[in-house]
């Protein structure tokens, strides 16, 4: 979620009782620890060879952006001592309701850490068909509602931050239905219908964000439109998604993103005994999947979005990776 | 698998759900296990035919009721054999009490 930017010096002094750490706007990032600390979600340390190291294991809801700025002034009468690196560690608890800018001072070295740290600062609970309606099956009415996805979105931002929106943290949450008799959410957050009547989803884990939304299932009877069934053999680009994407930020504070285009193409080829075909059927509106029976045309063309706070993510990052825009699902 | 409905609205269906069936003889239908999720398949038979059109029909069934049914399109071309070569893998043969099967001979 963090790409930090480090910068080896060139001394060969051991500087650690020569520092401490500060901090411009503590309240801003929570509360530091000059030492060992049993929470080290970020830590930031010296180590004998001056090289500066930041270890990050951040598994909060939050997403930060680090720009390290290094001014070596290091006096070399220096103390030289021997021992492990000592530490100055920033904690992020989670439960902070701000963002925005702050420095981590280490005036022994004139040396700053300018961190921003973008905060959610709303979410929402989106249901892919608010309304379960019980399914009307070959018999006739079937005691079988209707179910759908749930993905949690959240929009991350702070004081002077482009907001970042959109961030699916699905899995990040815990959500829990009002009336578990009227729905049930499994582990793949699939809500299913169970009874007529209404009820609330909501985020449960996150309090101070009062996310949620309704669900009313109804015994009024839908029929199934479709069972779309296609065999496939294989896929292959017809045009392949790039190696590299090119990203533009704006506004110059906003996050980066960038987009590409791809189109995929599913093969079908049986032409010997044994040949296997996997069997698959599509979400598809009812258009295209009626464009797809006549044409026998098997291409999805497929339009990705990336987008990522300013140098705080990377492509293998949790938050890209869990871009709901970036999915692609076929099956 | 998906279920689109008459709302608009579309599911996943689970795959325990889903029942296929062979519509001709020359495909066998059949659901492999790949690790925590299962996958449907269809496979071409031994001594199968070149056909196109609907060989597989899936049915989605909760318990003893069934919710509805979908056919999947398949070109199955097996091209005819143009040429076939019979190699044998001995190139003298002998009953096996004759004497011509042991050494130097064999």
């Amino acid at each position: 979620m963090v790409e930090v930017f480090s910068r080896a010096a060139t001394g060969a002094s051991d500087v650690s009782s020569a520092f401490h750490c500060n901090s411009t706007d503590m309240a801003l990032l929570g509360t530091y620890d000059n030492g060992a600390n049993p929470h080290p979600h970020l830590t930031l340390a010296l180590t004998r060879n001056l090289a500066l190291t930041l270890t990050l294991t951040v598994t909060l809801t939050l997403i930060l952006t680090l720009t390290l700025t290094l001014i070596l002034t290091l006096p070399l009468a220096l103390p030289l001592t021997r021992g492990g690196p000592a530490g100055c560690t920033l904690v992020l608890s989670g439960r902070e309701v701000g963002g925005g800018t702050a420095s981590v001072l280490l005036p022994a070295l004139s040396l700053s850490l300018h961190m921003r740290v973008w905060y959610p600062i709303n979410a929402t609970v989106s249901i892919g068909d608010g309304q379960l309606h019980r399914i009307s099956g070959v018999g006739g009415l079937s005691s079988v509602y209707q179910s759908t996805d749930v993905v949690v979105l959240a929009t991350f931002g702070g004081e002077g931050l482009a907001p970042v929106v959109d961030v699916d943290v699905s899995s990040l949450v815990t959500l829990s239905v009002a009336n578990s008799s009227i729905a049930t959410l499994d582990s793949d957050l699939r809500l299913h219908g169970l009874a007529a009547g209404s009820t609330i989803l909501s985020v449960s884990s996150a309090p101070m964000l009062s996310v949620q939304s309704s669900i009313t299932v109804s015994d009024t009877p839908v029929e199934l439109s479709q069972l779309q069934v296609l065999l496939v053999t294989g896929v292959a680009w017809q045009t392949a998604a790039p190696d590299t994407v090119a990203l533009s930020m704006t506004p110059a504070s906003g996050p980066w993103s960038g987009s590409f285009g791809a189109v995929v193409q599913l093969e079908q080829r049986l032409a010997s005994e044994g040949d296997v075909a996997e069997v698959l059927a599509l979400a598809l509106t009812l258009a295209l999947a009626v464009a797809l029976t006549r044409t026998r045309t098997r291409t999805l063309t497929l339009t990705l979005t990336l987008t990522w706070p300013r140098s705080s993510c990377t492509p293998r990052s949790r938050t890209a990776r869990r871009s709901r825009c970036r999915r692609l699902r076929l099956s | 698998m998906y279920a689109t409905f008459a709302d608009g609205a579309s599911q996943q269906v689970p795959a325990t759900e889903v029942v296929l069936a062979s519509n001709v003889a020359g495909v066998i239908t059949e659901v492999v296990n790949q690790g925590t999720s299962q996958a449907a398949t269809m496979r071409v038979a031994v001594g199968a035919s070149a056909y196109v059109g609907d060989v597989v029909t899936a049915t989605w069934r909760v318990g003893n009721e069934t919710l509805g049914s979908g056919v999947g399109w398949a070109n199955l071309t097996l091209p005819l054999p143009t040429l076939v070569t019979a190699t044998a893998s001995q190139s003298r043969v002998a009953p096996p009490d004759d004497s011509a099967t042991t050494y130097p001979i064999s």
